[in-house]
């Protein structure tokens, strides 16, 4: 059996301190993603999947349960040291794509390896090798508001995996993109956790994306209700 | 990179950093013009306050402060003079003889202060010549020539040449009498001390009032005004009979005065910072806003808060250097101008019994350092709010849709 990278533990999530407003967002969740999975995470709009993102982010802390990357309790961890770790084990790939937009692609890339104090040789190295696979080289000195939706969709996903985490988290990363679009940046996320075997969670509403994933897990009211792989 | 990416921040919204810049710039502006003003107005104030008479320091007897008599005296003034030109930061020193006389003049009698006076040491001090209204100045061979003020030459109604009998007392108990020849009138357009007083020459007023190495003052000019308070303590010893008090003490009315009037300018420094910063807080306030989903996917990417109200500082601070940088240079143009042709009133301002024609600026470090002081610190303090809020707000509520 694979090794286990990341695991949910009876993760329960309740917004509101009064309880007459109470509302459960995840209910006793327990997950376990293992290194090199490519996992979408489904379910209709309410479900609890952004929130499940963003406890296993370190954006949120669950209000019972235990949240392990990489065998480290991430729910214990708060400050720098949080940020620390989120440098180190994890890539984010947005919705909005959020790259900054005064960086031009090449800074944007190498944001993460400058916090981590990477030499600058590496980083060069590295910055063209993602950019090559994402398929923007000669694009470096671009400005995001220089490329089209799609390219920065693609510098993020350069972004997010250039300093080799453990895990890229992308919440819905196709839903700003047209399907074809779409589609292909899926297609290109599933070819470099192949290649790199990154392991992969994503979000997503759209079924042909679904269909790409390797395994399927299906939220509803907050529990996790279905969990299917694709062969 | 974090400060690649405040002053990139800055560039990129450059009609905004613009109007900030320029409020700051003109922020400086004013205050520097203030400043210059009021250095340059002010010395030329004390200048002329302190040309006339006083001087920058003044040495006496130390009894002689609070009551002032014939017989306070400093003894062997010359060797007092001899010491104190050896100092690099006097220019000039007058030594005077203070007293009282009764004049005579035909039927009419007056009471008048005669003071003694070395033409040369007081015309090199306090160029006495330029305001002799007619007539001639003293010179060391004068002899019993005296110069008389404007107003009392007006009542004993005496001019050019005429004889006026001095009566008072000598030091030895003599009564001192004499009669003085009248060789002009002295004084200003405006009432000033000269309007009751008889210049004499010094010897002839030892002579007159029996004090032979004596004078009750000295006056002391420096090169530097602002040096006075610095100078004074290290011109007499402390153990000496002697005393030397800067201007500020001297006139001390004059001085406070002075200061009453500079702590109002004082407010308006405040008002106008407090003006800058209001501006500074809303400008960064409304761009930090502007950009919250940002700085959450910088904390997201594992920056740190201290990284980011550093870059939200460094913001303010680039902005704020650049609009001193530009203020400094509107600024000294402006000071130099108004150095060199002042603004002119139509009519003449009074300011602690001196009328003031025109006002000139000065360009000094002070006007440079202080404004750039101002405009960082007030920048870099509004930038603290928005730097801290931040610093410290959550990456989920920035980034929303994670």
């Amino acid at each position: 059996m694979s090794e286990i990278i990341f695991e949910l533990k009876n993760v329960t999530k309740i917004f509101g301190h009064h309880i007459e407003t109470q509302v459960t967002a995840l209910s006793g969740v327990d997950l376990k993603i293992s290194k090199g999975e490519f996992v979408a995470l489904v379910g209709p709009s309410g479900s609890g999947k952004s929130t499940l993102l963003n406890i296993m982010s370190g954006f949120d802390t669950p209000t019972s349960g235990d949240v392990l990357l990489s065998g480290k309790k991430i729910n214990e961890i708060s400050g720098t040291e949080l940020s620390d770790f989120r440098r180190d084990h994890i890539g984010f790939i947005f919705q909005s794509y959020n790259l900054i937009p005064v960086l031009t692609v090449r800074e944007n890339v190498e944001y993460v390896m400058i916090l981590q104090g990477r030499p600058v040789k590496e980083r060069e190295e590295k910055v063209k090798d993602f950019l090559s696979a994402v398929g923007l080289a000669g694009k470096e000195d671009r400005y995001p508001s220089e490329l089209s939706g799609g390219q920065q969709q693609r510098v993020a996903v350069a972004r997010a995996m250039v300093s080799r985490p453990d895990i890229v988290i992308a919440d819905e990363p196709s839903a700003n993109l047209d399907s074809k679009t779409g589609t292909a940046l899926v297609e290109m996320m599933l070819s470099l956790n192949e290649k790199f075997k990154t392991t992969f969670i994503f979000s997503t509403h759209d079924p042909v994306i679904m269909e790409k994933a390797r395994r399927l897990v299906t939220i509803k009211d907050g529990r996790i209700i279905h969990e299917k792989k694709n062969t | 990179m974090l400060l690649k990416m405040a002053l990139r921040n800055i560039i990129r919204n450059r009609r905004r950093s613009l109007l900030t810049g320029m409020m700051m710039s003109g922020g400086f502006v004013f205050i520097s013009i203030s400043l210059g003003f009021l250095d340059g107005s002010y010395g030329a104030i004390i200048s002329l306050f302190t040309g006339q008479h006083t001087g920058h320091i003044q040495i006496t007897d130390k009894s002689y402060i609070k009551t002032p008599s014939l017989y306070k005296t400093i003894h062997n003034f010359e060797t007092v003079l001899t010491d104190l030109s050896k100092n690099k930061s006097i220019r000039a020193l007058a030594p005077r003889i203070h007293s009282e006389a009764l004049v005579y003049y035909k039927s009419a009698t007056f009471g008048a202060e005669v003071v003694g006076i070395d033409p040369i040491a007081e015309d090199a001090a306090t160029a006495y010549s330029r305001r002799i209204l007619n007539g001639s100045a003293l010179s060391e061979t004068s002899g019993y020539d005296v110069l008389v003020g404007k107003t009392l030459a007006r009542v004993l109604q005496v001019g050019i040449g005429d004889d006026i009998v001095l009566i008072s007392q000598g030091a030895d108990g003599s009564i001192a009498n004499d009669i003085f020849r009248v060789i002009g009138s002295v004084g200003t357009e405006q009432e000033g001390r000269d309007d009751y007083r008889i210049y004499m020459p010094l010897k002839t007023a030892a002579e007159f009032f029996s004090l032979y190495h004596q004078a009750h003052e000295i006056s002391v000019h420096l090169y530097d005004f602002n040096l006075a308070s610095r100078i004074s303590d290290s011109l007499v010893d402390s153990d000496s009979a002697l005393v030397a008090r800067p201007w500020q003490e001297v006139e001390s009315d004059f001085y406070r005065t002075m200061q009453l009037d500079r702590q109002g300018n004082d407010v308006s420094i405040l008002i106008l910072m407090l003006m800058v910063g209001i501006g500074v807080l809303n400008t960064i306030l409304m761009s930090t806003l502007e950009r919250s989903r940002e700085f959450g996917v910088l904390k997201a990417l594992g920056t740190h808060p201290a990284h980011i109200f550093f870059m939200i500082m460094s913001e303010g601070l680039i902005l704020s250097v650049f609009a001193a940088a530009l203020g400094s240079l509107v600024s000294t143009i402006i000071n130099e101008y108004l150095s060199q042709s002042g603004i002119q009133f139509a009519e003449p301002v009074s300011f602690a019994g001196m009328k003031i024609s025109e006002f000139r600026s000065s360009v000094t470090s002070g006007t440079i350092l202080f404004p750039s002081c101002v405009i960082i610190f007030t920048t870099l303090l509004a930038s603290l709010y928005p730097a801290l809020k931040s610093s410290k707000s959550s990456v989920s509520d920035a980034l929303r849709e994670f």
